[in-house]
């Protein structure tokens, strides 16, 4: 089953009254393609395969 | 003496100190003049303390004066990131925003370590606005500038620093590098930087980025000056909850060690395409000087670097909530898109990056078994043209902004040491840098094999000289 597209605008457009944003219409585009850039580079990170119990690294020690 | 002040290193003019050939008084009138004349054009400074310094240098000088053994960076002026409190100044982080700030109380703990080794406060420097950038570009201050070539990025967002060290302005600087701020510049302005350790140094009294991945550090135009520096700088901080409970390791005594005994190898796969072939041709010849003929690969490189950009965007915009908010026509507009698009992304990927950070950090961990060094390029590309937008990589047309830290994010997302080592090709009037890298907590690999390479003259970081 293929993914549903995403749909930047649709976001833009739903987001900003739930993190207090007033919507600059003349960032759109500039935040469209940063959206579609983060998704295609999360896509990368959701996609790899990891154990339940794997720890995040909130305070890391390296 | 043949070579002017402003063209000695830390060392040297400590050196000239205790010989009685100058004095810090001296020094720093070399430096403010060099800075008078050459900065209107480098845009390096945002603010210059000459008041503070002049009465660092009279207490050097009386101190030498009374015979007192003087600290290792005697003399040596030094200028900071304006994201490095300062008492007495806003501390702007390049923000516009944060000009209304009210002055700093004191000074940022790697401040206070410089002068307590005797170094000179200079003033504050030039930065991309919260450091989410990587050009050296600022809407508010404008742009840091190349010293080799005045219409070039110096690389960001250290920026300010690259341009200052580079410019033969201050032979130290210091800034801070998330995803690679210390090492674009470093490698875009021919100096070295070294980004130590995640928890290594101190970052109390600086203005945060994204608090998973902020490291500070030196940039400097000779190994020795960025290992005394990096060692002045060492040393516990109740002030700074992320730093990590080591040792003082000083590095400096071992740089001189040369690289027989290192294992050295070469980054491939995702690091040995998709720069330029000057990127390339730049490890080529260092790991053809280190004899490093193997080749590892990093796992999930290119995961590992998407994990640390997101991480960045949703931290970036968590930090900065209130002010995009409220103040959103006050930011970069460059920035302030970057941090919206954050603040819409869902937390799950964060979490899940934070994970996979975890799962490099100890896939990484074994291939340090059987290797010290490894070697990968530090950009993809020799600084751009101030105001260019994208550059071709790979056959694909990229922005520069985000895209310059390609080869640098990968590895700060899981905390190594890297120096950036400044190389020149023939005939080549833009320099462009490598990174050596090392297991967590050896920062003195890596300044051993940049030493190693600057005494063979494969590296070497000469004083801009802006036409």
């Amino acid at each position: 089953m293929s993914e549903p597209a995403f749909d930047a605008d649709a976001l833009i457009d739903a987001m900003p009254p739930l993190i207090g944003l007033t919507p600059l219409e003349g960032a759109r585009p500039a935040v469209k393609l940063h959206l579609e850039i983060a998704v295609r580079l999360a896509r990368l990170v959701v996609d790899f395969p990891l154990d339940d119990d794997s720890e995040p690294a909130p305070v890391f020690t390296p | 003496m043949t070579a002017p002040l402003h063209a000695l290193s830390a060392h040297e003019l400590r050196a000239a100190l205790i010989g009685g050939k100058a004095s810090a008084r001296e020094i720093v009138e070399a430096a403010l003049a060099r800075i008078g004349a050459l900065d209107p054009r480098l845009g390096a400074f945002t603010d210059v303390t000459p008041e503070r310094a002049l009465a660092k240098a009279a207490e050097i000088d009386a101190k030498r004066a009374s015979g007192k053994t003087l600290g290792p960076l005697a003399g040596a002026p030094f200028a900071v990131k304006n994201l490095f409190d300062v008492a007495g100044l806003s501390t702007r982080a390049g923000a516009k925003i944060n000009r209304e700030r009210a002055p700093a109380r004191r000074d940022a703990t790697l401040i206070a370590r410089l002068e307590a080794a005797d170094a000179i406060l200079l003033g504050a420097l030039n930065m991309g606005e919260y450091a989410y950038d990587f050009t050296g570009e600022n809407v508010h201050d404008g742009p840091s500038r190349n010293p080799h070539d005045l219409e070039r990025m110096t690389g960001g967002s250290s920026g300010g620093p690259g341009a200052a060290v580079a410019g033969g302005l201050v032979p130290i600087a210091l800034g801070s590098d998330t995803n690679g701020s210390i090492r674009v510049p470093a490698s875009l302005c021919g100096v070295f930087g070294l980004k130590p350790t995640y928890g290594r140094l101190s970052r109390a009294g600086s203005f945060p980025f994204v608090a998973s991945l902020d490291h500070l550090g030196p940039l400097a135009r000779s190994v020795a000056d960025l290992a005394a520096s990096y060692d002045a700088m060492q040393g516990a901080d109740a002030a700074d909850p992320a730093q990590s409970a080591r040792p003082i390791e000083p590095a400096a005594p071992s740089i001189e060690a040369g690289i027989a005994g290192l294992r050295v190898a070469r980054l491939g796969g995702y690091f040995a395409r998709g720069g330029e072939p000057a990127a390339h041709a730049a490890v080529d010849r260092v790991a053809r000087a280190l004899n490093a003929d193997r080749t590892v690969e990093f796992p999930e490189a290119e995961r590992a670097r998407a994990a640390a950009y997101l991480i960045t965007m949703v931290e970036g915009a968590a930090l900065h909530a209130d002010r995009l908010r409220t103040r959103a026509c006050d930011f970069d507009p460059d920035v302030r898109d970057r941090l919206i698009a954050g603040a819409m992304l869902p937390g799950a990927w964060v979490v899940k990056a934070q994970k996979l950070r975890r799962w490099v950090r100890d896939r990484v961990g074994e291939i340090f078994r059987d290797v010290d060094v490894l070697l990968a390029p530090a950009t993809p590309t020799r600084a751009p043209r101030i105001g260019q937008k994208t550059f071709m990589l790979d056959g694909r047309e990229m922005l520069v902004r985000p895209n310059m830290g390609l080869f640098t994010q990968p590895l700060s997302f899981i905390g190594l040491p890297v120096c950036a080592i400044p190389l020149w090709s023939e005939g080549e009037r833009l320099p462009i840098g490598v990174q050596a890298i090392a297991a967590p907590w050896r920062e003195d690999l890596v300044l051993r094999v940049a030493r190693a390479l600057e005494r063979d003259g494969v590296a070497r970081a000469p004083v801009g000289e802006p036409k």
